[in-house]
């Protein structure tokens, strides 16, 4: 099976690869923010948006980034924002450059098209990252889309590519809504027609209340979590999350039962 | 999987007359999951061992986040034995252990004598598990772990009670975190065991200074990393003139001159711990090196150069 045909099979992908890939891109795009399109030497397995890929870069634990976007068997691209040494080294590499990558890795997102009227997307800051690239592969869904994206000011701005229903907001209130993004999306979501799969990344605060959001008006919702990772395969145990399962509470591990959650499943 | 060397021998290991390994690398416990994690990713065939997370008689969810902390050359990790519990791993980890083509080690802790008896009890009725890495270092339980590391008297009763309860391999793996590890080390060896392996991590401690709080929930953690592999070395340095059981070499072993150090410190055998989340295909990347190294030195097998640093 050809990779387009499992992601149009929405069946998720099991095979993942540790290799050499080629930075073909790092762009500043946004305030602190980079676009990278890395290369990688082998064909890179098939993914769905929510996985995400270990870079390994200086240090102990390599970063976990969400694949923003896939282009063809190969070729994938990240979006970042620069906040620490291993970030600000990331920013300095020069297209050409090789770097180890290992994935695609956890479990991305699930959409069943036919269950729903309306696919909404909410994204805060970078948390937009895996959005794009299931907004992407929502293009032909049937179903109304929404994207929702917030940022704290005009100057962080990055927006999807191709068509829909962009609703942008910013807390300074300098481009779209004023307010944050989930601020905005309590407003909207009444107009709406039921039933809808929301899907949110970004900060914990932003989780929460879409989670509540959700809650409240009966939508189902998928939410993408971001831990410290010390391995992202399983390896160590150390990124947990609470859960609360059929038999009680229990521990998750953000990089491999996630970083996709049940959003009404996730204690926060 | 057949069962055949493709090294011709070089880095074949003896750590007891029945107990030969084709490769002298293995995975250290809790970095590795229960050994099956990266089958799709990486080729085991480079550990001539699998050594699989601490196994306890009931599950254990472990501690509450945070439980790992990276740190200038290491990592701090908190993670509290988490894991399935003996009789799920007796269950679920069959099929993968008795298909891996080199010895199955199972690492197994308890709170009390009785349970580490009763995990061996349950795991002796499994054909597919060749040996066993007695935890008794972990500093990150309340109960159990480190509190029988620490007591050479408390050590040697229990070592004593598991080597009456299995005639199979018995390794202990020692911390660290006390005031005389040769003293402990004898215990082992005098208990009956077939190996000990060191070091386990360090007591560590971070600060997150956003927060004003400790980085780990648990406050203190284990340090583990390059950033310990001097304290190994030095350890291993003053352990091995005093055994007559092999040792395994384990703190900090990022590449294959690391290895090469442990070695002549007096390791008998390695264990990768840190090292595979900067590099999940560490393992590999050790092997060919010590095979080159055998040949650059004109050497006809590893275990020539254990303890050279040390005549």
């Amino acid at each position: 099976m050809s990779m387009s045909e499992k992601i149009r099979q929405n069946s998720l992908p099991e095979e993942r690869k540790f290799l050499d890939a080629i930075i073909e891109r790092n762009e500043c795009i946004a305030s602190e923010t980079y676009e990278m399109v890395l290369l990688p030497e082998i064909d890179f397995p098939p993914s769905k948006p929510g996985q995400f890929v270990n870079l390994y870069l200086k240090g102990i634990f390599p970063r976990p980034f969400s694949i923003a976007g896939r282009y063809g068997e190969k070729e994938f691209k990240i979006l970042y924002k620069v906040i620490g040494k291993n970030t600000e080294y990331l920013s300095g590499l020069q297209k050409g450059s090789r770097i180890k990558i290992a994935g695609p890795l956890g479990h991305g997102f699930e959409w069943k098209e036919k269950e729903y009227s309306g696919f909404v997307l909410v994204g805060g800051g970078i948390g937009v990252a895996p959005l794009f690239y299931l907004w992407d592969n929502l293009k032909n869904v049937e179903a109304k889309k929404y994207f929702f994206a917030g940022f704290k000011n005009s100057s962080e701005i990055v927006e999807p590519d191709g068509l829909g229903n962009i609703l942008l907001a910013t807390e300074d209130g300098s481009a779209g809504y004023k307010g944050t993004v989930v601020d905005l999306l309590e407003e909207e979501i009444e107009k709406f027609s039921s039933p809808l799969k929301i899907f949110a990344c970004g900060p914990g605060g932003l989780l929460k209340k879409a989670v509540t959001i959700a809650n409240r008006f009966n939508h189902d919702i998928e939410i993408a979590l971001e831990t410290v990772m010390a391995c992202g395969m399983g390896l160590c145990q150390g990124c947990v999350v609470k859960y609360m399962a059929e038999e009680g509470e229990e521990f998750r591990l953000v990089c491999k039962d996630g970083p996709v959650f049940d959003g009404k499943k996730i204690i926060f | 999987m057949e069962k055949k060397s493709f090294s011709s021998g070089l880095l074949r290991v003896k750590l007891r007359d029945d107990f030969i390994l084709e490769s002298p690398i293995m995975p250290a416990s809790g970095t590795f999951g229960y050994g099956d994690e990266l089958v799709d990713m990486i080729e085991l065939k480079y550990y001539g061992a699998i050594i699989s997370k601490t196994i306890t008689l009931q599950p254990r969810s472990g501690n509450l986040p945070e439980r790992i902390c990276e740190t200038s050359c290491g990592m701090l990790n908190s993670i509290g034995l988490a894991n399935i519990g003996v009789d799920r791993f007796v269950r679920e980890k069959e099929v993968f252990y008795s298909n891996f083509h080199g010895k199955r080690i199972v690492n197994i802790s308890g709170s009390c004598e009785g349970e580490y008896l009763e995990v061996i009890k349950r795991l002796e009725k499994c054909e597919w598990v060749d040996g066993y890495e007695i935890n008794v270092s972990c500093p990150n339980v309340d109960r159990g772990g480190i509190a029988f590391g620490t007591d050479s008297h408390v050590l040697r009763s229990l070592i004593g009670k598991i080597r009456n309860n299995t005639d199979r391999f018995l390794m202990v793996k020692l911390t660290p975190n006390v005031s005389d590890i040769c003293s402990i080390a004898v215990a082992v060896q005098e208990a009956g065991a077939d190996a000990v392996s060191m070091i386990n991590t360090l007591y560590g401690a971070a600060i997150d200074v956003e927060r004003k709080k400790p980085a780990l929930g648990r406050v203190v953690g284990g340090y583990s990393g390059p950033g310990i592999k001097p304290v190994a070395i030095a350890l291993i340095l003053k352990v091995k003139p005093e055994l007559d059981i092999p040792i395994v070499g384990i703190g900090g072993i990022c590449n294959g001159e690391d290895a090469i150090e442990f070695f002549m410190a007096g390791a008998s055998a390695i264990q990768i711990g840190t090292a595979h989340f900067s590099n999940p295909a560490v393992a590999k990347d050790i092997y060919n090196y010590l095979v080159n190294y055998c040949a650059k030195e004109g050497i006809s097998s590893i275990e020539k150069i254990v303890g050279v640093a040390l005549r």
